[in-house]
């Protein structure tokens, strides 16, 4: 039967992390289902936790006066759900609601803050990996705000 | 230069807004020059003006070509206004089409965005109708909303043969499939990568960073093709108005491996 840290280590935020470090991560770790709908994250809450998602689909989305909430991203296998256990002062800033069932491990933010702080080289090594799935979002956010399928498109007429 | 062949218009789908498809067979009747997945016709309105529009049926087509084209200027508003019966010109097939020959017996990446698709469903339709000639096609398509994405009722039967994820920039709380980037699917898809080819078709920006994120999962430079796109004219590669680099989109492509194309790919305003 696999265990925690078994997930944590065949997760692509951990791939060729230090086996060590990614057992010392484990420890703040358990294996946790959502059911189709139900929110790992809601917006303002205390963020205690983050998520590896290691099977179905999440949408982030963000609540709207008199509208239904705007989705602004799908997350699924070898994503990871939150990270404002990182940064104060800890509160989720978006929901996240799964759109299917989801399997995920949920990791503990103060328990790996702890760590981190006691292991600058663990805190580092954790850190660099964050900053890549961070950078991957805002520049994939700037794609969208780019409006790329609006113009100029195979088919589009010659410039005169 | 070889003049116009006249065809007529046989019947116009407007597959969503400011994009149409038509098809059209010769007015005088008989067969039409067979094309290759990813080739190109030169489409004549009448009085407005020339365009290259790629061809989106399937190869297997008998008698007649389908072409998808979105209204965006005066050429092809006349040619999206046209409807069953009229007449407009044709010149072509013309350029060299996706790398059929590469793909058999491998798993196929096909991405996709915006109307970047019609260029690639004759080479979906060629895989759905002998899927068992491929490892295994997943196809990758992004677009502005769900309502702007091409050939969804066509895709149920390309689920038979291929995995299809949908990504769009902005969407209803009701849509099932991704909101994000195309690239976001493709960075956790599961693939062989040393037995894989992609083909690549949209926005210039979007095959950037589809290249990166194919280089990024292990595919090498010689696998990967891009439908590339420049101003066209004559289409024969004499009038030097698609140059770019060494090549002419027209003849030397408009498909192109990227790894000979890399040098050119990333050089800005040419």
């Amino acid at each position: 039967m696999k265990t925690v840290a078994d997930y944590v280590r065949e997760h692509a935020l951990f791939d060729g992390m230090d086996p060590a470090q990614v057992e010392f991560i484990a420890g703040c770790g358990r294996l946790r289902r959502f059911h189709e709908g139900e929110y790992l994250t809601r917006e303002n809450d205390a963020a205690d936790h983050f998520y590896l998602v290691l099977e179905g689909r999440v949408v982030i989305e963000t609540h709207r006066i008199n509208q239904p909430p705007a989705p602004l991203l799908t997350l699924c296998a070898n994503d990871i759900v939150g990270w404002s256990w990182l940064i104060p002062p800890y509160r989720y800033q978006f929901d996240s609601r799964a759109l299917t069932a989801v399997r995920t491990v949920e990791l503990n933010g103060q328990c790996i803050r702890g760590k981190c702080e006691s292991d600058n080289c663990l805190g580092y090594a954790l850190l660099k990996r964050l900053t890549s799935v961070m950078v991957d979002r805002i520049h994939g956010a700037r794609m969208q705000l780019l409006d790329v399928y609006g113009a100029a498109t195979p088919g589009a007429d010659p410039l005169p | 230069m070889n003049p116009p062949a006249i065809f007529t218009v046989l019947d116009r789908r407007e597959e969503i807004p400011h994009t149409v498809t038509l098809r059209i067979q010769p007015a005088q009747g008989g067969t039409v020059t067979p094309f290759a997945p990813g080739q190109f016709n030169m489409l004549y309105g009448f009085g407005s003006g020339e365009v290259p529009i790629s061809f989106s049926g399937a190869t297997a087509e008998q008698g007649y070509y389908s072409h998808t084209l979105r209204a965006v200027g005066k050429s092809t508003e006349a040619l999206a206004r046209l409807q069953p019966g009229d007449q407009l010109g044709v010149r072509g097939p013309f350029g060299r089409g996706w790398p059929m020959d590469q793909l058999a017996g491998r798993h196929v990446l096909i991405i996709a965005g915006g109307l970047g698709l019609a260029p690639l469903q004759p080479l979906i339709e060629a895989i759905v109708a002998k899927p068992a000639d491929y490892l295994g096609a997943q196809l990758f398509y992004g677009g502005r909303r769900p309502e702007e994405l091409l050939y969804l009722a066509r895709m149920a039967a390309w689920r038979d043969a291929l995995n299809v994820e949908l990504t769009v920039d902005m969407a209803s709380r009701d849509w099932s499939g991704h909101v994000g980037v195309v690239t976001g699917p493709l960075a956790s898809a599961k693939f062989p990568a040393s037995n894989t080819v992609a083909v690549v078709c949209g926005p210039e920006i979007m095959m950037r960073f589809a290249v990166r994120t194919l280089q990024q999962r292990g595919l090498d430079d010689a696998s990967i093709y891009l439908s590339m796109e420049r101003n066209m004219h004559c289409a024969l590669g004499h009038c030097g108005r698609c140059q770019w680099g060494p090549n002419f989109v027209c003849k030397d492509g408009p498909v192109f491996r990227y790894s000979d194309i890399a040098p050119w790919f990333h050089v800005r305003e040419l």
